[in-house]
């Protein structure tokens, strides 16, 4: 889903500035994939991790921990996130969702590619938490 | 050696309390109340309307930053900051 406005109650969002995490919205997942693979060779990130968010809505996380300066680099020559990373440069950090929003379930894990010892064992720590705080808060 | 501080964000519109209006022995009062997400009463205290309101009654949106180094640590603190605020349903104004 492109930005949308947190409506009812609170979500939690996974924070970071050590490495890459693209938000690809509106696109299928074949798409999401080619990206993700693409930017793994080229920038040689190590790893990825694809996420659904939502219908046609993919995050994707890669392992490798990069400098601020590199990170940039690498969204802003990414067309398809650029939306999504003027507002994360801003902030000076990324941000991505890890739990549930508006009603909508949270993300879902969907692929791992390559390894996934860095950032990305850090994401799933963060999003085993949120299923936690979730179940505690919630039921 | 020492582990990197990590972070986490909560989202959404909160606030401290609001004011609700209670009968009394009969007699209407007004207080400013605090509930859960679930209309649970946390906590309640007097309200005047001689007084100014209080500062914290207003609502935020600037996300809660959560800093943690372990994953005990870090339920412990976003449950807590949860459960400190309560959450509103967010309505534009048109």
């Amino acid at each position: 889903m492109t930005h949308e406005w947190v409506r009812q109650g609170y979500c939690i969002g996974f924070d970071t500035d050590r490495g890459l995490m693209l938000d690809l919205d509106n696109m299928k997942f074949k798409k999401a994939l080619w990206i993700a693979r693409t930017l793994l060779r080229r920038y040689k990130l190590e790893g990825f991790l694809l996420i659904r968010s939502s219908h046609k809505n993919y995050h994707v996380i890669f392992n490798r921990y990069l400098s601020w300066k590199t990170i940039t680099k690498i969204l802003f020559s990414q067309y398809e996130a650029i939306r999504w990373a003027v507002f994360q440069m801003k902030q000076g950090k990324l941000t991505l969702r890890i739990s549930k929003k508006n009603g909508r379930d949270k993300p879902k894990v969907l692929l791992k590619v390559g390894k996934t010892d860095k950032l990305i064992r850090e994401y799933l720590e963060a999003y085993k938490i949120a299923e936690k705080i979730e179940k505690v808060l919630r039921t | 050696m020492a582990r990197r501080k990590r972070e986490l964000k909560v989202y959404g519109t909160r606030r401290r309390g609001h004011r609700e209006r209670w009968v009394v022995k009969g007699k209407g009062v007004y207080r400013e109340v605090r509930r859960d997400s679930r209309g649970r009463l946390i906590s309640a205290r007097k309200w005047s309307p001689k007084k100014p309101i209080g500062k914290e009654v207003f609502t935020e949106v600037q996300p809660l930053i959560v800093k943690y180094e372990t994953g005990r640590e870090a339920l412990e603190k976003v449950r807590e900051a949860v459960r400190e605020w309560e959450w509103v349903d967010f309505e534009a104004e048109s």
